[in-house]
């Protein structure tokens, strides 16, 4: 996938001011490839915290982040690689493209950010003075978490398809509102 | 008996309800379709009102009121007719105060049509201002203008209840003025049925008899009359519906007009005369021919017509006078559909809607598939903030994009323009109001934008103009220069004194402290 415009650029001193430029760094401004062929890129972790990128043949990036572009609507494409300072380096619309170890990191990456509890079953829902508390049982287990303001911590993602987001940050998502039980159905009716 | 009630009731619900839905959805579709016209004179509270309260009364009529009146005016036949067995002379007598009544409500229902049709205007008024004030929210706050506002509301509120009581009253003086009447009919029964027994021509338990029917006469007649009153009520609502429903929409698909499914680009004025106004002209006998691809910068002081210019190429008015040609076509000949949907706009404070990014940027081409949307979110650089975002583009904006800085608003709305592919384009101040860095990645992705499309543009910092293949100056409503900007400097005319003027003040802002990027721009105009 596209990213943008690739320069490197070196400040060049002002020609009157060497011992200022002896105090100073000079600031060195990257830009990123324009377009970046995904079997090129290769992730690593070297040391085992840092995640790093090299775009075979090019260059290599220290301290890289793994995003989703679109983490609910498309879960496993459009993988983007972020540079220390946040901007993009490239975009890689399906991981498969990348060799297995850089897939398997992805994934991990990805597990570890958007980690997300898939709600089976409400237990129990109360809503008081517009805060929600709700006992579910999830893949993860059973979890008890407030949601405050619900009509803004709940997205509907489709018509069926509904994420939660608690009071700590934490992310809970019903894949289908359909396939819950009846009871289920009904406590969140109440509040939604 | 029962069975068919509940039958009854089911179907009359339904219908209802659906007549109800029938309604909202027509009154939508109108407001939608209806031309800006309409909403340079009405405030959108008050529109709102209209789809909500007013639809509610005659929801509420249609369902819980008109279903019953043929089982209660039935009802009250068949009383009628057994008191009418029972003893024709004392029902009579029972019906003696009936054409005061009917007269009476003949002569209260302008009255009471009156104050509910008050009750509703103030009511879309008070919505109007509920509206204007919450949308506002922040210039309430920045000026600290809540205790005023909240004195504004209570005006309001204050108003719909001096309305709402003024029609409980009305309605309450004829209810009991109706109820007396009806005592009367009682106090007869007695008299004349007393009369009765005492010669022997009807017995006690006859006229006790008589009596219990004749308080069934009343459950009837006390619905017709709380039925009356509603009825007057969403007959009120009613007439404001369908004020807005007559309202005639645009002719969007009108069969005599042209379609055009691929525009080139070329815009001619042909001495177009128009004004809101039609005896104020805002613009006069303009003649442009503006050739596909180009760039054109329009050029004024403030009110001088820039804006109303580019509502006549998007034919959101009718020109007065004159022709105004796309490709050689006169507009109004053009099907609506077609026109608009090759016009892209980009204005200063860009419309969003509160739904996630990527649906805002596939706002023009809904079939637009996420690889395009990206790629037009690159081209407008837009792509690294967006993903920067803990939902990437499938962050919800908020209302009006209220999530956003101005900045990310302007660039959704170029990567919006982008993915619509226009062949016309309109950018409305776009570049304004926003810090250099910012500015900076909005021009590159303007460049990209206006590349192979007729471009309009209006910029209150002349030197976002200088890319322009011509300016075109207006002043007083009419074009007074045209020419590059190297031209028009060199004319030394009002082009040039606007610059000069520019200068000028951002010199004075320097002095002042007040310093700020466009200093260095201005400093190059010359």
């Amino acid at each position: 996938m596209a990213s943008e415009e690739q320069k490197q650029k070196i400040e060049t001193p002002t020609e009157n001011s060497e011992a200022k430029a002896e105090r100073t760094i000079t600031p060195i401004q990257v830009t990123h490839p324009e377009q970046v062929a995904p079997e090129v890129i290769r992730l690593f972790r070297e040391p085992p915290w840092v995640l790093r990128l090299t775009i075979e043949g090019d260059r290599s990036y220290l301290k890289v982040r793994v995003v989703c572009a679109a983490p609910l609507s498309q879960p496993d494409r459009y993988i983007c690689f972020l540079d220390e300072k946040n901007e993009v380096i490239c975009t890689v619309e399906d991981p498969i493209d990348l060799d297995a170890a850089s897939q398997r990191i992805i994934k991990e990456e990805i597990e570890q950010r958007y980690m997300t509890a898939i709600i089976k079953r409400v237990d129990s829902l109360r809503s008081e003075f517009g805060v929600s508390y709700w006992e579910v049982q999830t893949d993860r287990g059973n979890r008890e978490f407030v949601v405050r303001n619900v009509s803004e911590n709940a997205q509907w993602i489709t018509d069926r398809r509904l994420l939660l987001l608690d009071v700590d940050g934490n992310r809970f998502e019903i894949s289908n509102l359909e396939v819950l039980d009846k009871k289920s159905r009904g406590l969140i009716e109440m509040v939604l | 008996m029962w069975l068919s009630q509940v039958g009854r009731t089911a179907i009359s619900s339904w219908l209802g309800f659906r007549a109800a839905e029938d309604i909202r959805a027509e009154l939508y579709r109108v407001l939608q379709f209806t031309p800006l016209r309409f909403y340079d004179k009405r405030k959108v509270g008050n529109l709102i009102s209209r789809m909500t309260n007013d639809a509610d009364l005659l929801e509420e009529y249609l369902i819980y009121d008109l279903p019953f009146i043929l089982s209660n005016v039935l009802l009250l036949l068949g009383i009628l007719a057994l008191l009418l067995y029972k003893s024709w002379v004392l029902t009579i007598y029972v019906l003696v105060p009936v054409p005061p009544i009917v007269l009476g409500g003949a002569l209260i229902w302008n009255r009471m049509e009156r104050y509910w049709r008050r009750w509703s205007i103030k009511w879309g008024r008070f919505s109007a201002h509920l509206n204007e004030s919450i949308t506002g929210i922040r210039l309430v706050k920045a000026f600290a203008q809540e205790k005023r506002e909240g004195i504004r509301f209570n005006q309001r509120n204050d108003e719909l209840r001096q309305v709402s009581v003024s029609a409980d009253r009305a309605w309450f003086v004829f209810f009991t003025v109706m109820n007396f009447l009806m005592s009367f009919g009682v106090f007869f029964v007695w008299y004349f049925g007393g009369r009765q027994i005492l010669d022997g021509e009807l017995t006690l338990g006859e006229l006790i008899a008589f009596i219990s029917y004749l308080w069934m006469l009343y459950r009837p007649l006390r619905w017709l009359g709380d039925f009356y009153n509603f009825m007057i009520r969403a007959y009120a609502g009613a007439e404001r519906i369908f004020e807005v429903m007559d309202t005639p929409v645009e002719p969007f698909n009108s069969p005599a007009a042209k379609p055009m499914p691929q525009i080139g680009g070329r815009v001619s004025f042909k001495d177009v005369t128009f004004g809101y106004d039609p005896g104020k002209p805002v613009l006069r006998e303009i003649n442009l021919e503006v050739a596909p691809g180009e760039m054109i910068g329009l050029v004024g002081k403030s009110g001088v017509g820039k804006s109303t210019f580019i509502n006549l190429i998007c034919r959101f008015y009718d020109i007065n006078r004159g022709r105004l040609y796309v490709d050689g076509e006169d507009i109004r000949d053009i099907r609506l559909e077609d026109l608009r949907g090759q016009i892209g706009m980009v204005h200063q404070e860009p419309t969003l809607f509160n739904v996630t990014i990527a649906e805002n940027i596939r706002y023009g081409k809904p079939d637009a598939t996420f690889n395009e949307v990206i790629r037009a979110a690159i081209a407008a650089e837009a792509h690294e903030f967006i993903v920067g975002k803990s939902d990437g583009y499938d962050t919800k904006v908020g209302e009006y994009g209220g999530k956003l800085s101005g900045g990310e608003k302007q660039r959704i709305a170029i990567a919006r323009a982008i993915l619509h592919d226009p062949k016309i384009l309109i950018l409305d101040e776009a570049t304004s109001s926003l810090d250099t860095p910012t500015e900076k990645k909005i021009q590159t992705a303007i460049t990209r934008l206006v590349k192979g499309r007729t471009t309009f543009a209006i910029a209150h910092r002349l030197s976002t103009l200088r890319n322009a293949d011509r300016l075109v100056v207006l002043d007083d409503g009419k074009i007074t220069e045209v020419g590059t900007h190297a031209e028009l400097m060199a004319q030394r005319g009002i082009f040039y004194n606007l610059v000069h003027t520019q200068q000028t003040t951002t010199a004075i802002m320097a002095v002042g402290g007040g310093k700020d990027d466009s200093e260095e721009e201005s400093e190059d105009d010359e």
